[in-house]
């Protein structure tokens, strides 16, 4: 069998009987120049390509919960409002699906947010986005903050780690922020715990509570000299300033990340694991304070899984 | 087979034509309001010898999210982020972004940030300079304005000192939701005292997932706040109009499109 070639013969530009295929190259090209602008609309955290969280769809009997849930929280914490539709979310950042749900002021402008795990139904966060000339009269104070934040966990029944909260003035959200730090076996839990915040007023402004999974810790921990000599002997390798110092040694559960690897996942690991936290200081020339950075080794095989500095 | 007439010859260019006027048309409307972003990455990888990615990953972040608001977002880095270009591009930025080290500089404690520049020593670019370059071109209408450094939100230590946020013409003033203090279409975001790189990452991209969700920079702000844990201290803080949706441009007419 020969083959014939003639003008009218497929061609990588050309269609059959030599009708251009321009059109669909246009049309090609325009829906790539949409989908790379949809694209560039996407930062850029964790992987390239994916979007930082997928609208998953919600079961009738799931999204009639939340709205339950919502109404009573209302009650109990003394808000206004009425619950909006539920969206749920895989969060890629924090790889973990979470409900969300507004609550409607009168014109179904949104004045409050509330946030569920979707996986155990539990609340992880509420955030107040409306505002009153009493959510600033000075009702509350440092000392009362505490009672006031105990009193909303309790409402929101969320129970309190057994820990002394900490107290500081927010100036973003314009109020006292209240922190009960999770720990397990003793040990911090770092990013973990419940947050409560209260307006000058008495007013709940939000309330967060998070709680990851943690890997057992390991049989044989190594000890804290053992982590120290290997933060030390990574930093002196890389970090090329005379005065650089060890602040200070701690044991933590934490996140690993790509801090000393940067090739590695642009996510923090979702289980947390037994570490030491080896936080370093050293100064730079021209700036006023010195920087500080910390070396996340593990406590179970002395790896360095991550680290922190500041800016 | 016999070609159709006009419909079959102009009907695909059309579609496409339309397809792409549909696709660029909000893009290019806004095109006109600049966003300058900068973010420094040799100081935080080769100067202080920690390999770091943060750099790219929030100035990747910040890019795509004035993008989406409707600026005509550039992002700089290394030699492209250097005192001299950001100094001239000043006068017409509606937005800007600047990551690297903040904090009060000089003898009269002015607010400045360090340029990057692709070396280790870092010129610090004053307020007083910044705001030099605004008065000189006048006003821009709506200002994005993002700090992503340590000390930026903080009020001057002393007085006749130049905070940042004044050097971009915003008060250190919160309009609130129920329209008290208002403000107008601009917004200051920066931090309060020694700021973590890892935490301001974290925090800024809860912040453009809920600008781009349609929320407001108040609105964002408050979610990103409540959804980010932020173990070492670092504390965001906001100036501006809660209520303005980042949207570069005049203020609208219409009170439910702000």
């Amino acid at each position: 069998m020969t083959t014939q070639t003639s003008r009218h013969q497929p061609s990588p530009i050309c269609g059959p009987r030599g009708r251009p295929l321009l059109v669909p190259i246009v049309l090609g090209l325009v829906v790539l120049a949409c989908s790379a602008g949809v694209q560039a609309g996407r930062p850029d955290g964790w992987r390239a390509g994916q979007p930082d969280r997928q609208r998953l769809p919600v079961a009738s009997d799931d999204a009639g919960g939340r709205a339950l849930q919502v109404g009573r929280l209302v009650l109990q914490l003394e808000l206004t409002g009425k619950p909006g539709p539920v969206e749920r979310y895989f969060e890629a950042v924090e790889q973990r699906v979470f409900d969300n749900l507004d609550l409607l002021g009168p014109d179904d402008e949104p004045v409050g947010s509330f946030r569920f795990d979707a996986a155990t139904g539990r609340l992880a966060g509420y955030v107040r986005t409306e505002w009153r000339a009493d959510f600033a009269l000075p009702r509350v104070d440092e000392q009362g903050a505490v009672p006031a934040a105990q009193r909303f966990a309790l409402r929101s029944g969320v129970a309190l780690p057994a820990v002394e909260p900490t107290v500081a003035w927010d100036g973003g959200w314009q109020a006292w922020e209240v922190r009960w730090p999770r720990l397990a076996d003793g040990i911090a839990v770092v990013g973990d715990g419940v947050t409560v915040a209260v307006l000058r007023g008495g007013q709940l402004k939000a309330i967060s509570i998070r709680e990851r999974p943690l890997r057992p810790a390991p049989l044989r921990p190594i000890g804290p000299a053992e982590a120290r000599v290997i933060a030390e002997r990574f930093a002196t390798g890389s970090i090329h300033a005379p005065d650089l110092r060890i602040e200070a040694v701690r044991q933590a559960w934490l996140a690993g990340n790509d801090f000393a690897a940067p090739d590695g996942p642009d996510v923090e690991s979702a289980e947390l694991r037994l570490a030491y936290v080896v936080r370093f200081s050293h100064s730079v020339a021209g700036w006023t304070e010195r920087q500080v950075l910390e070396l996340y080794v593990d406590a179970g095989d002395g790896r360095i899984i991550g680290g922190a500095e500041t800016s | 087979m016999r070609e159709r007439g006009w419909q079959r010859r102009l009907g695909p260019p059309l579609l496409a034509l339309l397809l792409l006027l549909t696709c660029l048309s909000p893009g290019t409307a806004l095109a006109a309001f600049q966003a300058s972003v900068y973010s420094n990455k040799t100081a935080f990888d080769r100067c202080d010898g920690t390999p770091s990615d943060i750099p790219d990953r929030i100035r990747i972040a910040a890019r795509d999210g004035f993008a989406f608001l409707g600026y005509a977002a550039t992002s700089f880095t290394g030699t492209g982020f250097d005192k001299a270009n950001v100094l001239a591009r000043t006068p017409a930025d509606a937005g800007i972004y600047v990551h690297s080290h903040g904090d009060w500089y000089g003898a009269y404690d002015h607010a400045g940030f360090r340029d990057d520049d692709g070396d280790c020593a870092q010129a610090v670019v004053y307020s007083t300079e910044i705001r030099a370059r605004k008065d000189a071109a006048g006003a821009v209408a709506g200002q994005l304005v993002i700090m992503s450094t340590c000390h930026l939100a903080e009020a001057p230590p002393k007085a006749g000192a130049l905070s940042m946020n004044l050097a971009y013409d915003i008060e250190r003033q919160k309009g609130m939701p129920d329209g008290s203090n208002f403000r107008g279409p601009e917004f200051y975001l920066g931090y309060v005292g020694v700021a973590w790189t890892n935490e301001m990452l974290a925090f800024e991209q809860n912040f453009w997932k809920y600008m781009r969700a349609g929320y407001s920079v108040g609105g964002a702000f408050d979610r990103s706040r409540r959804d980010t844990a932020l173990p070492n201290g670092t504390r965001p803080d906001w100036f501006g109009q809660y209520t303005w949706m980042g949207r570069p441009g005049p203020w609208p007419s219409c009170p439910d499109c702000l």
